[in-house]
Formats: structure tokens, C-alpha cells, sequence
């Protein structure tokens, strides 16, 4: 719930901010630097906070044309295994993030126009990427104990 | 194993990783990785991964997803639909099928705030359908209808495809949504004049509508001004060039919060459901623009793509046989794949042959689009159809595909009109400033 509240300011803080910046250029004819900046950054957390609430409430586009082909044995495997890889990947992802974030943090890596270090960055992503895989390890268990459907 | 043997082994593996229900994002991160890996070792394959996601996440111009969407979901949760389609009724309804081409034109203005097909037809339809029910419409001539209008929100912009697209060919994102708004019209034109012969044809099906008098046809319309006027804005704004995409959309997003505020349209549970499903969305659409970036480079190194162009060069079809090779392949995966998967799994494959033969790319984006609105309504899998059927609630699929088909019709007309005169779709992004 957190998270989500975390994405959702985000969410309206893109809005406000490049609003703010129209405003700016066309009315006070003073365009504000560094939104772009602004925006990059904050989209990273807007959709790393939101991607481990996306992936529990299972709102990924998946193909389910073949379901009742798989069978109820099919399903399950099915999803075990997709469930497996699937956090693998975003294991590694977090992984890979987590290296890079101290890399950044050790050559004081900044952005082009305000300045800011980036290394925060690939922290918000390792951690978005981290729960998600945990988020997927609880699906994979509930998906094992109840035996597919 | 040489490269391309690995990439064939790799389509293969995609496939099979969406028949067991893999989530497509990940499954091409699964096949996109996994390639890498085995082919250029397990380094460069994280680093591929890293840089990728990254860069899309902190990617500047896909922010208009999350802005157009959280737009479209405000738009929805206050009841503007309702407004837009008062206004078309009161136009069009006493027409010969007035309220079905009332519903189209709904779902055309609908579209320009949404960049989802489901959702304009969700929407309109919630709306629409107990009315055409309440005239006696024929199931078929309603349903089909909706169906059909829902996919304008695929082309008309704001438009997730387009984004998609713009992002996988590195086009601009405003010369494609500027390209999608002729044809939008022209479809839109083409489903009402569909309407006028099925109604024609059989009146039992389309009844008219009571006619509306004229101070009030003006009394509804000034009603459902203000958002008319955010749309105008946003995309008239790109046209001339005063907003880039981002700034239409977060301005655009801005002023429908506005909007529902002042006029008291937005319960507070109803704004944080918006805004909870449109980061739910949004997380959904950047996991699949991760998804491609990564499976692409792992595509390129195995020269698949070119592979394919210099086979279907060697068959000797030429430009337009090409084509049409290719918008045949895109209609029968369309009726197995829903058009998000599909549009990112095939353009990077299909985008080099196209600009190799001379085609226009962003014109190319507006093909694509509609061939893949097709296979939204198209069975057995027309993901539109289901949405419908859903809101209609006792309608059977049967008579909904029944029912989408002379739209589908109307479909192919346009897509042949834009095939043979381009201008349609290119004029505005080539006269657009900026």
C-alpha cells in the first residue's frame, strides 16, 4: 500500500511538474530547466513502486488462448515454471542494479543538467525489481499448495 | 549453433513460453536474455538487461503512457463518456440507427482522450448499450457496433500503439498520433455509414431515435464542451507544435482533473481507483517496452529480421505483394494474439523489410494499427468482442462476431483506401509544425 501511495504521488507529481513548466514558458515566458530531468527520475520510481503491485494483482498481458488445450496439469506447470523464470530474470535484474547503484555511488555519477546522482536510482530499481520477485515467490507457493485450476 | 539457428530456436522458445501463459513481457525478457547469453556470454547479457531497463523506465517520451492513461481513466471515472454521448445522440440519433451511430461517434471523441481500445469500449458501451437495448436494437447491430467503435481508441490518439511503435522504430511519438486522426475519421465515417445499410437493409434492427430539439441538441453539445476543448488543445497543440506529446498529455491530464473537480463529477474513491489502475497499467505497458528492448538486440544479432526480408525479396512479389504478405501474416496472428503482443513482438521483425521496400514508416505505423484493430474483433480471439460481451452481459459471442462483421468490412475498405492514397495518413504529420 505503500508502494502504491509512493507511485501515485509520483503519478502527480509528472503532472503537476510539466504542467508547472507550460505554465511557465507561456505565461510568465520563463521555461523551467531540468523538467526533463525530473521526469526521467521520477518515472523510474513511479514505475518501479508500481510494478510489484501490478504483478500481484496479475495485471501482465498474457496469451490465454490455450488454456483449456493445457489442461488442469498444463496450467500448473505452466505457471510454475513462467513464475520461476519470470523472477529469475528480475532476480538478476536487481542483482545487475545493485552493482551498477555502487559503481554510480563510488564515481559520484550525476545527471547532465541539475546534477543529481543517479545511484539512488538503480537502488529504486533494484528494490522494485527485488519485490517483485518476492511478490512472485508468494504467487508461486499459493500456486503449488492449491494445485493449479 | 550459429546465430540464426539460435534465433529460431529462440521464436520457438517465445512461443512456447506464451502457450504456457508466460506474461508476453516476460517471456521475451526470458527469450531475449537467454539468446543474449548463449551467444555473447553471460556479461554482456546483464548488461543488455541493465541498460535496457533502465533506459526505458527513465525513458522521457514513454511518460505519455502513464499521463494519457491516468487522462482516459479520469475522463471514464467521471462520467464524461455519459456527456459525449448525449451530445452525439443528440445529433445523429434520429438518423436510421441513430443511437448506433451515435455510440461510434461517442467512441470516436471517447478515443481522443483514451489510448486503449478496451477502455473506449468499456466505457461507451457501459453507457450505450442499455440504451440501444431499451429501442429494441438488434443484439448483433449494438454489440458490433461498440465493438467495432472500441478500436478507434487504438488509432485515433492518444494511442498506446502508437507509442509502442514510436518507441520500437525510434519515430516521433506526435507525427504518429498526428498521422492516426484522418484515418480515425475515416473510419468513423465508414462504421456510420455501415450503420445506415444494416439499418437500411433491416429498420427493425436500427430504429431511430426520438428527434431532439434543436435548442437543446446546442444545450447538450455546450455540455459536453469543456472536454471537447481539452481534446482540441492536447492534440491541436501538438499540430502546431506548442506542446511536445508529453507536455499535450500532462496538460491534457491536468485540465480533466480540473474539469471533474469544478464540476463536482470525482468522489475521492473514485479518483484513487483511476489513479490505482493507471499505474497498474502503466507498470504492465513499460514491463513490455523492457520486454522488447531486450528480446531486440538478441533478434538483430541473429540477422532473422533480414534473413526474413531477403526471402520474401526472393519470392519476387514486389512492394505491394510484400505487403500484403505481411498484413495477411499480421491478420491471423491477430486472431490468436491480442495487438499489444503482437505489435511488439513483429515490428521489429517487420519494420526494416517495410522502409526496405520504400515504405513510408510512419505510414507504415497506421497500417499496422488498424490490421491489428482487426484482429481485436476478428474470432476466435477478439479481445473487443469479450470486452463487450461482458458489459452486454446476455448477448452470445456468435451473435457479437456476427453482428462486428460488416464492420470488419468497413475496416478492410478503409485500410485499402489508405493503402492506395498514403495522403491520408501522411498529410497532417507532413504539414504539422514544429
Amino acid at each position: 500500500m505503500l508502494l502504491t501511495a509512493v507511485a501515485a504521488i509520483c503519478l502527480i507529481a509528472i503532472v503537476a511538474i510539466v504542467s508547472v513548466g507550460v505554465v511557465m514558458r507561456y505565461v510568465f515566458g520563463a521555461p523551467l530547466l531540468g523538467v526533463n530531468e525530473f521526469v526521467q527520475l521520477t518515472a523510474v520510481a513511479l514505475v518501479m513502486a508500481a510494478l510489484p503491485f501490478c504483478t500481484a494483482r496479475n495485471d501482465h498481458v498474457a496469451v490465454d488462448v490455450f488454456d483449456d488445450m493445457l489442461g488442469r496439469r498444463g496450467r500448473l506447470a505452466g505457471d510454475v515454471i513462467s513464475r520461476l523464470l519470470s523472477g529469475i530474470m528480475l532476480g538478476l535484474l536487481a542483482q545487475r542494479a545493485v552493482i551498477k547503484a555502487l559503481d554510480a555511488w563510488e564515481w559520484g555519477d550525476a545527471t547532465n543538467m541539475l546534477r543529481i546522482p543517479i545511484w539512488p536510482f538503480y537502488v529504486v530499481l533494484a528494490v522494485g525489481a527485488g519485490l517483485c520477485v518476492l511478490v512472485m515467490a508468494a504467487q508461486l507457493v499459493l500456486t503449488i499448495t492449491r494445485g493449479g485450476k | 549453433m550459429t546465430p540464426f539457428a539460435t534465433g529460431v530456436l529462440g521464436i520457438a522458445c517465445l512461443f512456447l513460453l506464451l502457450i504456457i501463459r508466460t506474461p508476453v513481457a516476460f517471456a521475451m525478457l526470458i527469450v531475449g536474455f537467454g539468446g543474449y547469453w548463449f551467444l555473447e556470454g553471460l556479461r554482456s547479457a546483464g548488461g543488455v538487461l541493465l541498460t535496457e531497463s533502465y533506459s526505458a523506465v527513465s525513458s522521457y517520451s514513454l511518460i505519455v503512457v502513464p499521463m494519457f492513461v491516468l487522462l482516459g481513466n479520469v475522463s471514464s471515472a467521471a462520467g464524461f463518456s455519459r456527456g459525449l454521448y448525449d451530445a452525439a445522440f443528440a445529433w445523429v440519433g434520429r438518423f436510421r440507427g441513430g443511437l448506433a451511430s451515435a455510440s461510434v461517434l461517442g467512441c470516436a471523441v471517447f478515443a481522443a482522450v483514451s489510448g486503449s481500445s478496451v477502455a473506449t469500449a468499456v466505457t461507451v458501451g457501459k453507457v450505450a448499450l442499455p440504451e440501444m437495448k431499451r429501442l429494441g436494437y438488434a443484439p448483433g447491430l449494438s454489440t458490433g457496433a461498440i465493438a467495432a467503435g472500441g478500436t478507434l481508441g487504438f488509432l485515433i490518439p492518444p494511442s498506446t500503439g502508437f507509442v509502442l511503435y514510436a518507441i520500437l522504430t525510434e519515430e516521433s511519438v506526435g507525427r504518429l498520433f498526428m498521422a492516426g486522426v484522418v484515418p480515425g475519421l475515416l473510419l468513423t465515417g465508414l462504421f456510420i455509414l455501415t450503420i445506415w445499410i444494416v439499418s437500411l437493409l433491416d429498420p427493425a434492427a436500427g430504429p431511430r431515435g426520438e428527434p431532439v430539439p434543436f435548442a437543446e441538441r446546442f444545450r447538450v453539445l455546450m455540455d459536453a464542451a469543456p472536454l471537447l476543448l481539452v481534446i482540441l488543445l492536447s492534440i491541436g497543440g501538438i499540430y502546431v507544435g506548442a506542446f511536445t506529446p508529453v507536455e499535450a498529455s500532462a496538460v491534457g491530464a491536468a485540465l480533466v482533473i480540473l474539469l471533474a473537480i469544478i464540476r463536482r463529477r470525482l468522489s475521492w474513491a473514485a479518483f484513487r481507483e483511476a489513479v490505482v489502475s493507471t499505474l497498474s497499467t502503466s507498470a504492465m505497458l513499460y514491463t513490455v517496452v523492457i520486454g522488447a528492448n531486450v528480446l531486440n538486440p538478441f533478434l538483430a544479432i541473429t540477422r532473422i529480421p533480414a534473413a526474413i526480408g531477403e526471402g520474401l525479396g526472393t519470392l519476387g512479389l514486389g512492394a505491394y505483394g510484400t505487403l500484403a504478405v505481411i498484413i495477411l501474416a499480421y491478420i491471423v496472428l491477430g486472431m490468436f494474439m491480442d495487438g499489444l503482443s503482437m505489435l511488439v513482438i513483429t515490428v521489429p521483425i517487420v519494420f526494416p523489410i517495410i522502409t526496405a521496400l520504400g515504405f513510408d514508416p510512419i505510414w507504415f505505423g497506421v497500417v499496422a494499427v488498424i490490421v491489428i484493430e482487426m484482429g481485436m474483433i476478428t474470432p476466435p480471439v477478439g479481445l473487443n468482442v469479450f470486452v463487450v460481451r461482458s458489459v452486454a452481459g446476455d448477448v452470445p459471442l456468435t451473435t457479437i462476431f456476427r453482428g462486428v462483421f460488416p464492420f470488419l468490412i468497413a475496416m478492410i475498405v478503409g485500410l485499402l483506401l489508405i493503402i492506395a492514397f498514403p495522403g491520408i495518413a501522411l498529410l497532417l504529420p507532413d504539414t504539422m509544425f514544429g
